[in-house]
């Protein structure tokens, strides 16, 4: 909700996670130059080697090795470097997500209290009563009519029912047939009276 | 035989006028050296975009072969180079447009090249990292500039990337933090406000 | 072959002006009767011709050999059909013709302008036909006349179009260069008011036979020329006009001086 208006501050927080970050990128890049300078020692001895210096080529791999073991240690560090950053980050989240479900909490309590049981029924109540009272008024209007007042409003009932189309016209209707509509002979004398007209047709011109 | 393109190696395609002995002589006629350094300017800018090259030097003139920018610095179908002097004065006359900056300044051996815009460079980094999923994240510039997951902006220096973080800052998108050991940026989404 | 169509239309042209001219001085004097006959006959012979014309016109803007044999049969007669529509009247609005030379016109100095800076204002007619070949096969983007292809052109068309130039003062003017030397020379296009001297003439032939390339040496070998001259001529390309370019790193050992004339370089694109 809301949402931060202008950037975060930055916090102590921060800088402790960016510093950590940049001493892990240090590591990484130191790993790089390691790997470089490893990877010109092996080039250096095969070199010497094939030039025929055997001792040389063996103090080149010496300085190699060496090396090397410095890689592995730094591997080490760089892991649990790795391993702290990325704890952090997901600490991070945990507690941006226990943030979120804390808020999502509050605003259910507050739903929750306007959702209370008194007041439902009060509502209830409330219009349980408004419903009695008009009631009411509708007999103590009718009880004080007297009856040509009373036809009257039931005549103006009529016809605003006409105007608005939903009258109980159907009262005026005839109603539904209720025998069997068709006669077997008609049809036959209307069948014949058509063959007649036809063959009328065509006479004429004879 | 016409003077013709060519498509090198990686898939760079070079002008015809690349392949024109001359090309390659710093021309004592102001003018006509004016269209050539044009030329020049063109095609390094379009070269470096293809490449994804940050850094041209001088030394990359210099006699010694096998770097980056050899597939236009030379062209030994005609036995032509670019001396050190010309692509000094080529970068010269490209510094002075802004397409490229003396970096680091003070000396004008070396120089980055502006083929975008800090706008654009902008515009590239939030993309990234939205993409990535890093917003809200504090991020070295080690980070965006050498990810395990090679990028548009692998490789960028830190003297472009600032001009772009700043930028960025300005609309809320992005928060330069800085300790004693270096820099860091976090990126916000879009909608700051 | 060289028409004497082109200057004969249009100084004819011009006569016929001048002609139209004291008809309307003489028609003041003349009987009504007279000039009606006048009027008459003429109208017939424009009707005649505009006639064939109008008929014919998709051939004499597509075909360059029917165009060239109007052409002649016009110029016989004393009128440019051609010419562009301020010194034409009639006839360009019946034919459309005018149009079709002054849009010709227009792309020449488009080519000439936008290739001057790589060859300082002097390219080789050949060359010139061959990119305004491609101009207006390429883009009929419907600019000017409506009218769909524009096809075919020659080399004439092209250096019928340059003589029409000329009363602009733009100054373009077709060169013969390297004539006397077996026969057949380049025609080159110069488009910068600069005067080619004699001696540059003779650079721009011998460079037309390598590929554009020149130098000092070949000048001396091949013209009898001191070297002085050679340098003095091709410095003054150099410096002065900008048509030919310095390359430091020729020969064998790439250290060689030799000179390049993008005019007479054939380019790809």
């Amino acid at each position: 909700m809301g949402g931060s208006q202008s950037m975060p501050k930055i916090t102590a927080q921060d800088r402790a996670i960016l510093d950590l970050k940049i001493q892990r990128d240090k590591l990484r890049q130191y790993q790089r130059k390691i790997q470089v300078v490893l990877d010109r020692e092996h080039e250096i001895a095969k070199q010497h080697l094939a030039a025929g210096h055997k001792d040389r080529a063996l103090v080149a791999l010496r300085r190699r090795k060496y090396q090397e073991g410095l890689l592995v240690r730094t591997d080490g560090q760089l892991e649990s470097l790795e391993q702290l950053v990325s704890t952090i980050e997901f600490s991070l989240v945990q507690v941006s997500v226990l943030h979120g479900l804390k808020q999502g909490n509050d605003v259910l309590k507050e739903i929750h209290k306007e959702l209370n049981l008194e007041s439902v029924e009060k509502l209830l109540e409330e219009t349980a009563e408004a419903r009695e009272y008009q009631r009411e008024m509708d007999n103590m209007l009718t009880n004080s009519l007297s009856l040509d007042e009373e036809d009257a409003v039931q005549a103006e009932l009529k016809a605003l029912q006409r105007e608005t189309g939903n009258a109980e016209i159907s009262l005026s209707l005839p109603d539904a047939p209720t025998s069997e509509p068709v006669s077997p002979e008609r049809e036959e004398g209307n069948r014949r009276h058509e063959e007649e007209r036809a063959t009328g047709r065509v006479a004429i011109p004879a | 035989m016409n003077f013709s393109a060519h498509r090198t190696t990686t898939g760079f395609l070079l002008p015809s006028i690349h392949s024109a002995p001359p090309f390659y002589t710093q021309q004592p006629n102001a003018a006509t050296q004016a269209v050539f350094t044009e030329h020049w300017t063109r095609l390094l800018l379009a070269y470096a975009r293809h490449r994804g090259l940050f850094v041209l030097r001088v030394e990359d003139a210099e006699v010694s072969a096998g770097g980056e920018w050899d597939e236009v610095l030379r062209n030994p179908r005609i036995n032509r180079r670019v001396k050190p002097e010309l692509l000094s004065h080529i970068l010269d006359a490209m510094v002075g447009k802004s397409l490229a900056a003396y970096e680091p300044a003070g000396q004008t051996r070396a120089a980055l090249l502006h083929w975008r815009l800090p706008e654009e460079w902008a515009e590239v980094l939030h993309e990234w990292a939205t993409k990535t999923g890093q917003l809200n994240t504090i991020l070295t510039f080690y980070e965006i500039s050498d990810p395990p997951d090679p990028s548009a902006l692998s490789g960028i220096p830190g003297a472009l990337l600032r001009p772009a973080i700043a930028i960025l800052a300005k609309s809320g998108r992005a928060q330069l933090i800085s300790i004693s050991d270096g820099d860091g940026v976090r990126f916000f989404p879009r909608s700051a406000k | 072959m060289h028409r004497l169509g082109a200057g004969a239309g249009l100084a004819a042209l011009q006569r016929q002006q001048e002609s139209l001219k004291s008809f309307d001085a003489l028609s003041n004097q003349l009987s009504t009767a007279q000039v009606e006959n006048l009027h008459a006959q003429l109208d017939h012979f424009r009707a005649a011709l505009t006639h064939f014309a109008t008929h014919h016109r998709a051939d004499i803007r597509n075909d360059p050999r029917f165009r060239h044999d109007f052409q002649r049969m016009c110029a016989s007669i004393g009128v440019d059909p051609l010419a562009g529509p301020r010194r034409g009247g009639w006839w360009e609005e019946a034919l459309g013709l005018g149009d079709w030379q002054s849009e010709l016109g227009v792309q020449i100095v488009d080519v000439c302008v936008s290739t001057r800076e790589r060859n300082g204002g002097l390219i080789e007619l050949s060359e010139l036909v061959r990119i305004l070949s491609r101009l207006r096969n390429l883009g009929d983007g419907g600019k000017g006349s409506g009218s769909g292809s524009a096809g075919a052109i020659t080399e004439e068309d092209v250096v019928r179009s340059i003589q029409a130039l000329k009363p602009l003062g733009a100054g373009y003017e077709v060169l013969e260069v390297g004539h006397g030397v077996g026969g057949g020379g380049r025609k080159m296009v110069r488009s910068v008011p600069k005067e080619l001297d004699a001696d540059q003439m003779v650079v721009l032939a011998v460079a037309a036979e390598q590929r554009g390339r020149v130098d000092e040496e070949s000048l001396v070998r091949k013209n009898g020329w001191t070297a002085e001259r050679a340098k003095a001529a091709l410095q003054n390309m150099l410096l002065r006009d900008g048509t030919c370019w310095l390359d430091e790193q020729d020969g064998p050992d790439g250290t060689g001086r030799a000179y390049w004339i993008p005019a007479v370089m054939q380019w790809d694109d």
